[in-house]
């Protein structure tokens, strides 16, 4: 037999899928049935045990819930094999002051020991670092909230790509990997929601704009920019005044629930300029943020087992990367249309699918971009999920697949809930890049296996 | 001899037809009976495999517990519609998610459900799957599926008075529920047996059978207790014979007809904590 790279792919998902499936039947053997177990009426016995513990269970609510959590994760490929061996402790705390007064802090702090990636680009023994993804304060009133500090603010309905979505940036540090609690980062910002009836408009303005968590230099998912040693690079970030701000407009009728928003937006990815000026005879690249203006669309429509969902963006002048006669990088600004439709699918509670197609369409000339940009850019997307054992085993697949590039990756995760304060997490993730000319191709030996643990108290 | 068999037949039929009808009007009572337009609880979800130990069932392991606020309120002519509002308080690691859910009386109109997770930052609808086949999957994990939450529609389902008994010291009718062919497509049981108390229009017990004619559930109501001058049962125990395991609802609290503003029961309270805790605040004051 001879031996590819692609038998390696399929044989390594192959291994994986007998190794859920084991573990499956071992927990489902573990069951037992018993039709005559259940031969009494008497409500004493049928409720005696609970009884007491109702009562005393009337306890107050808790404000704060900590997350307690270990992650490791093996690179399959790449070396070295250790990734991720780091702890972290999550605060989420919410209270209400007064009858209008809210206040939420969801942090974060991390402990990163020496073979984990982070501390190894820092060389150090144990490295620490922390975040806020959000605290802030709320008044709510009768048709209408104000909030104010830093808060992560969600526009439109698809899940997997970033049509309407830009408000709040990134955390990419993790390229793909990173947890869906950390995704998004907190930014300071004033909204206000005025509702009525089932209509809500939304308004926000933010001073300071946040940008995208890049990984951390000589981190395991750093990618220094081709030719970097032939440049000296500038960092020009978005300064307090440089003002984000929109407005979004959310209504439902029947079975559909519909999205308008538009607004004026500091790029959350760096671009990278050369202005024209040399310092020690090297030519001076800028790694900034323009700002551009969108407009768009969302939908939801709920038909019996499916979820149609349509959005759409028009992008005025966005930022993308160029480079100019002598190669060096550029930015250039070009109206974009963003669109994605997606179908989610539920096998009445058997299992649940979910497909996402996605296109962005650039409307002008694309000869001064990175080589490698289409005009058409697509993705497909799919997800599958189907939960086990009363809910406490959870089993999800994740397809990508970029049409232009033919790149794709994998991931399957396994979710099990040890009791009702401790989960285990152990996931497979795989890529398949093909076009050497895309930013996956610099991932394609980043397969890994990865395991987590969470207590929760 | 001719004439004492059709006579037979007859009485037979008319017997058994009359003992539909007053099977079908005592299911009536029991749906008509007040529930309250509104109401505000904390409810407990507690499942488990069990064991016997004596003459005791204990659960085998730790068992899996949510608590969650449901809030719900009546609508339309009929107080048949329904809205409720669903956030889960335990376990630690899903307090938060809401779930907004709009259930309507009108037959092959499809329930409306939205869910929001903190960690998705944003409120995403959600569908529940096809109205015409058996739902399966369960309500948060439990032996109760979502069929079991389903408030019955009197046409879907003939009726059978068997007896009268008594059970937990009541006098009960015994009825046997079985689907008509329309609704027996899209359930998951063949019929039940339902022991109706005859003074409170209350179901007391019910066992399940399944697709296939076995015994499936059993669920019990108990502790009944009179809230806001309505009687609830503040426990229901559901047994799963299939798989011995048990869940037990509690009601850690409850209050009915309270004032619920009706913008309470709409996305808003999934997504604006200071509204949401405000009014739970002053709602949950009731108890």
């Amino acid at each position: 037999m001879i031996y590819t790279a692609d038998n390696h792919f399929f044989l390594r998902q192959f291994f994986f899928l007998i190794i859920c499936l084991t573990c499956l039947i071992i927990m489902n053997v573990s069951l037992s049935h018993s039709q005559s177990l259940f031969d009494t009426d008497d409500e004493d016995i049928l409720f005696e045990e609970e009884a007491a513990a109702a009562v005393s269970d009337s306890e107050q609510k808790k404000n704060s819930t900590f997350t307690l959590g270990y992650h490791f994760s093996h690179g399959t490929d790449g070396e070295p094999k250790i990734i991720d061996n780091s702890f972290y402790l999550r605060l989420e705390y919410e209270s209400l002051f007064s009858d209008s007064l809210f206040f939420k802090f969801d942090g974060k702090g991390n402990l990163h020991t020496k073979t984990d990636h982070r501390a190894d680009a820092k060389n150090k023994s144990v490295f620490f670092n922390g975040s806020v993804r959000e605290a802030f304060f709320q008044a709510g009133y009768e048709k209408f909230s104000l909030k104010i500090g830093n808060q992560i603010n969600i526009w439109g309905k698809a899940d997997t790509t970033t049509i309407t979505d830009v408000v709040s940036p990134r955390d990419n540090s993790q390229f793909i990997f990173t947890r869906l609690e950390d995704a998004r980062l907190g930014q300071l910002m004033v909204s206000s929601n005025i509702y009525i009836n089932d209509t809500t408009a939304s308004v926000f303005i933010n001073p300071l704009p946040e940008t995208d968590k890049e990984p951390d230099t000589n981190s395991r998912y750093d990618r220094p920019l081709a030719g970097s040693n032939l440049f000296s690079v500038k960092h020009d970030k978005p300064e307090f005044g440089d003002f984000e701000y929109g407005i979004k407009v959310d209504t439902s009728f029947s079975k559909t629930d519909f999205s308008v928003m538009a607004g004026r937006f500091y790029s959350n990815a760096a671009l990278y300029d050369h202005k024209g000026y040399y310092e020690n005879s090297k030519p001076v690249i800028e790694k900034t943020y323009p700002d551009y203006i969108m407009a768009g669309a969302a939908l939801e429509h709920a038909w019996q087992s499916f979820l149609f969902k349509l959005e759409l963006c028009f992008k005025n002048k966005l930022p993308l990367q160029g480079i100019d006669a002598d190669n060096l990088y550029v930015f250039e600004k070009k109206d974009v249309l963003d669109s994605a439709f997606g179908i989610e699918y539920n096998a009445n509670n058997k299992y649940q699918m979910s497909f996402e197609l996605s296109n962005r369409y650039i409307f002008s000339d694309i000869s001064r971009l990175l080589p490698g940009t289409d005009k058409n850019s697509s993705s497909f997307y799919t997800v599958f999920t189907k939960n086990f054992l009363n809910q406490t085993l959870n089993f999800e697949y994740i397809f990508y697949y970029h049409i232009q590039e033919q790149n794709q990756f994998h991931i399957f995760r396994l979710t099990y809930d040890l009791t009702d304060n401790a989960e285990i997490q152990a996931e497979y993730a795989c890529f398949n890049a093909k076009d050497e000319s895309s930013l996956m191709w610099l991932y394609r030996n980043e397969d890994r296996i990865s395991f987590e643990i969470k207590y929760f108290f | 001899m001719k004439q004492a068999y059709i006579l037979f037949i007859v009485l037979t039929v008319f017997i058994s037809s009359s003992h539909a009808n007053e099977a079908r009007d005592i299911i009536q009572k029991v749906l008509d009976r007040d529930d309250g337009t509104t109401e505000i609880g904390r409810v407990k979800l507690s499942t488990c495999a069990v064991i016997k130990k004596g003459n005791k069932i204990v659960c085998k392991s730790t068992p899996r517990i949510k608590i969650m606020d449901m809030i719900r309120k009546d609508y339309g002519p009929n107080e048949k519609d329904h809205k409720t509002v669903t956030i889960i308080m335990e376990p630690a690691g899903e307090k938060g998610i809401g779930f907004l859910q709009y259930d309507y009386e009108q037959k092959n109109k499809e329930t409306d459900q939205w869910l929001y997770l903190s960690a998705l930052g944003k409120v995403k609808r959600i569908v529940s799957g096809n109205e015409n086949e058996p739902k399966t999957g369960s309500f948060f994990g439990s032996e109760l599926s979502y069929e079991d939450m389903e408030k019955r529609h009197i046409d879907d389902y003939t009726y059978q008075l068997l007896g009268r008994e008594t059970y937990a010291k009541r006098p009960c009718f015994v009825i046997e529920t079985v689907p008509v062919k329309d609704r027996a497509a899209k359930s998951n049981y063949s019929k039940s047996l339902d022991w109706v108390d005859q003074e409170r229009n209350m179901i007391l017990k019910s066992i399940l059978f399944n697709r296939q004619g076995k015994k499936y559930k059993k669920i019990y109501f108990g502790k009944i207790k009179e809230v806001n001058s309505i009687l609830v049962p503040m426990q229901i125990a559901v047994l799963n014979l299939e798989t011995g395991r048990r869940t037990l609802l509690s009601y850690v609290n409850i209050a009915l007809n309270i004032n619920i503003d009706d913008a309470f029961l709409t996305q808003r309270t999934l997504t604006d904590g200071a509204f949401r805790e405000s009014r739970l605040k002053k709602y949950q004051a009731a108890y």
